[in-house]
């Protein structure tokens, strides 16, 4: 879990993660394999990545938009058509299937998203700001999905909504202009963590402005 | 056809068979076409020029006007929209990916061009066969398809670094521009006193087609500049992967 204020460098860190950005300086290794490596592509077949806008192709329905992205990722037969099922089923899709994604709204959208990085179950997945647009209910239903997700792969996502940190994990890293300033206990008894946070961005702040 | 490349050619022809920009594209590109050819039937009676020669050149004129914009939202589109980065990810070979959306946009090039034979038969009827038939224009059609794959695939090139779609109809209309009139001026320039240097290399391959001359350079070379064109691009995305 990523956490930090806007301009902290989440989703930089999550796009180099994904391989979508390469790192000015540095390695990604995910497997022990370089993520822009030339065994790169061998890595990708196992992760998903779910960015902050949540592109999609608004001239498809639903399901089309998932039959294409999961024949791409090689997918095919009765097991294109069983992932599509679970992933319907689990992204609570299966009531707006036939709908445009162009007239979505962005919870919905972010749901298709999800259910487009669900499609080939990676063992990686990797979601930037996943409950934004969502309403409680809708983040209450991801995050329980994530939570059951968590237990077969890894996990990583950046968000700014706390109680959703402090639900799916029992660590959380803190980011501050690009700096990683503390690894906090997300369900420490000390005090709650949107406080200990306010505490650290302070400190932080006031550490800056001293130098 | 891979299947890779199968299922990216099947969902841009579905795109494009939603796109209201491809409809009004052929639409302008049939009127401009049809336009030029009655235009030049006026000017053109009585001089030496084919009436194949005529719709040949007619159709020519307008043809990258329509690949421009067949192609133009290619990869810029989905650039604009985030949806090349998700695409990126993928573990697919890149080189199938675009080789699948030139293949679509190819297609409805070929419509075009198809398409602007409609004219000729209108023409045909209503003079009572004093035209040659529609037969004598396929050596000029096979012609103008080889002029659409070139453009088609410098629409492509054009279209992957370009962030909006309008930029990349700007590049491929000003590097394909560009270099027809580079070649008319150096060949100009230098082969000046060689009565057999054509000023304009394009337009001579057009007639001799309009008049059943097809020439095997004519297929090298742009079959040629389309490879170069699919091998740049895919290199372009790589390096951007």
């Amino acid at each position: 879990m990523v956490v930090g204020p806007n301009g902290a460098g989440k989703s930089t860190l999550l796009g180099i993660v994904a391989g979508v950005i390469r790192p000015g300086a540095g390695q990604v290794l995910i497997g022990g394999v370089d993520i822009f490596g030339a065994r790169a592509p061998t890595v990708r077949r196992h992760m998903a990545f779910l960015p902050e806008n949540c592109p999609l192709y608004n001239d498809l329905r639903v399901e089309e938009h998932l039959t294409y992205r999961g024949k791409l990722k090689g997918l095919s037969g009765k097991r294109l058509r069983a992932r599509m099922r679970s992933v319907m089923e689990n992204c609570s899709l299966e009531s707006f299937r036939r709908q445009l994604i162009g007239r979505l709204s962005l919870g919905e959208r972010m749901r298709v998203g999800l259910a487009d990085a669900l499609m080939t179950e990676p063992r990686l997945l990797v979601l930037d700001e996943p409950f934004a647009g969502l309403d409680p209910e809708q983040a209450g239903h991801i995050c329980a999905l994530l939570a059951g997700y968590g237990r077969h792969g890894t996990v990583l996502l950046a968000t700014h909504r706390l109680e959703a940190a402090e639900r799916l994990g029992p660590r959380c890293s803190a980011l501050y202009r690009g700096r990683l300033a503390a690894t906090l206990d997300t369900q420490s008894a000390a005090a709650p963590l949107a406080e200990r946070l306010h505490d650290l961005w302070r400190a932080c702040a006031a550490e800056e402005e001293a130098t | 056809m891979s299947r890779t490349t199968r299922i990216v050619w099947a969902r841009e022809v579905f795109a494009m068979s939603c796109s209201p920009a491809v409809y009004a594209a052929l639409t302008a590109f049939y009127a401009l076409s049809s336009g030029l050819f009655f235009a030049a039937l006026q000017i053109g009676e009585g001089t030496f020029w084919s009436v194949p020669a005529l719709w040949v050149l007619s159709v020519a004129l307008p043809l990258p006007l329509l690949s421009i914009l067949v192609t133009m939202p290619l990869f810029a589109g989905e650039r604009a929209t985030g949806t090349l980065q998700q695409l990126m990810m993928l573990p697919v070979p890149i080189g199938r990916v675009i080789l699948g959306k030139f293949l679509a946009a190819y297609g409805v090039v070929v419509l075009g061009i198809l398409g602007a034979g409609v004219p000729w038969l209108f023409l045909s009827r209503a003079l009572g066969g004093k035209l040659p038939p529609l037969s004598a224009l396929a050596p000029g059609m096979a012609v103008l398809g080889l002029h659409g794959l070139s453009w088609t695939a410098l629409g492509v090139l054009c279209s992957v670094p370009a962030r909006r779609p309008w930029a990349a109809a700007i590049g491929t209309l000003l590097i394909g521009g560009g270099a027809i009139l580079a070649w008319a001026a150096l060949s100009r320039l230098f082969l000046s006193g060689h009565l057999q240097a054509p000023a304009f290399p394009l337009a001579i391959e057009l007639l001799d087609a309009a008049s059943g001359r097809l020439a095997l350079h004519s297929l090298v070379l742009h079959l040629s500049l389309v490879a170069w064109c699919l091998f740049v691009s895919r290199h372009l995305l790589e390096a951007r992967r």
